[in-house]
């Protein structure tokens, strides 16, 4: 059976406000995508996009990214967790991180691209008790001449092992914010294997079945 | 006379068929933008044993020629381009194949 490939992150707002959004889904369901994860605003999480995705014959899931350095995180977090499909953390240091894997209200963990570790093997530990998951989103890794880049691959790559040794499923998405960051599944893969670390098999499931699993299940 | 290479060590040639998206840029640019990131991301000794030539561009699409131990190099190098110069842009693969003939009689473009 084929595999059916899975883009976990789209920004909805941003493609919306570039006039992006429908042609962002033919393209990404012209690359042979099966589904889609579309990232809704935390201010507006009631765009519709049933009808988009039905007019393209896309697959889709409704998430949000809460930003862990909110003052009112937790409370956002509840709100949204009965609106999408799954809700993934943002968090900008281990402390936030750690505190975002205890709670149960996240699905999954997104390694924000700072050059600084912020998820160790406590916060795996507790990840992988939660059933949750680690998501890299590759938009972040696009301009690859800014300073501190090698730094910033060295931390992810040393994130994802963690995560690996502990079990935790890591899932790749492309994180797009406009139609030029959207990449195909061959690209995306080689990415994850090749830069990311990732063992071959292992990249083509953190686009397909892991991500997949992620947006049906929650 | 002809040089002789061990069969393990031969290069097994790959063909990558790819679409740019976005701003209109001409081959050479391309070529060139890839040669510098890959430096950039698998530094000199990386990019020596990187095999890369663009066999074909007609503007929008173009095919590649590289090897089995560098595509994965080449292709991961081609994911991290989102600019050449000044002009936005985004390459895609559209299909992979050992012969030039199985990736240009590709059908597989829906987008």
């Amino acid at each position: 059976m084929p595999r059916k490939y899975v883009d976990a992150r789209l920004y909805v707002k941003d493609l919306e406000s570039r006039g992006e959004l429908l042609d962002t889904l033919k393209l990404v369901k012209g690359m042979g995508y099966s589904k889609v994860g579309l990232s809704v605003d935390l201010d507006d999480p009631t765009i519709d996009v049933s009808s988009t995705c039905e007019k393209v014959g896309i697959g889709f899931g409704l998430t949000c990214a809460i930003d862990m350095t909110l003052g009112n995180w937790y409370k956002k977090a509840a709100e949204m967790r009965k609106k999408v499909n799954y809700l993934a953390a943002l968090p900008r240091n281990l402390d936030q991180c750690r505190k975002a894997t205890k709670t149960e209200l996240f699905d999954a963990v997104i390694l924000p691209p700072i050059g600084t570790i912020v998820f160790d093997k406590v916060a795996a530990e507790q990840a992988c008790t939660r059933e949750m998951c680690v998501e890299v989103d590759l938009s972040y890794l696009l301009n690859i001449w800014r300073a501190g880049f090698e730094k910033i691959i060295g931390v992810l790559r040393l994130e994802l092992s963690i995560a690996r040794k502990s079990k935790v499923p890591i899932i790749v998405a492309s994180g797009a914010k406009s139609i030029f960051q959207v990449r195909d599944p061959i690209t995306s893969a080689a990415i994850a294997s090749s830069i990311l670390g990732l063992p071959k098999i292992y990249a083509l499931n953190s686009i397909s079945s892991f991500a997949e699993k992620l947006i049906e299940g929650g | 006379m002809r040089v002789k290479i061990p069969i393990s060590l031969k290069r097994r040639r790959r063909y990558v068929r790819f679409r740019v998206y976005g701003d209109e840029v001409r081959g050479e640019d391309i070529m060139r933008e890839i040669s510098r990131s890959i430096v950039r991301l698998w530094g000199v000794v990386g990019s020596s044993q990187c095999y890369k030539r663009l066999v074909e561009f007609n503007g929008g699409e173009g095919i590649l020629a590289t090897d089995h131990k560098s595509i994965d190099m080449l292709l991961s190098t081609i994911g991290l381009i989102s600019s050449i110069g000044d002009k936005n842009v985004a390459i895609h693969v559209i299909k992979i194949s050992g012969t030039f003939k199985g990736v240009k009689e590709s059908n597989h473009l829906k987008w």
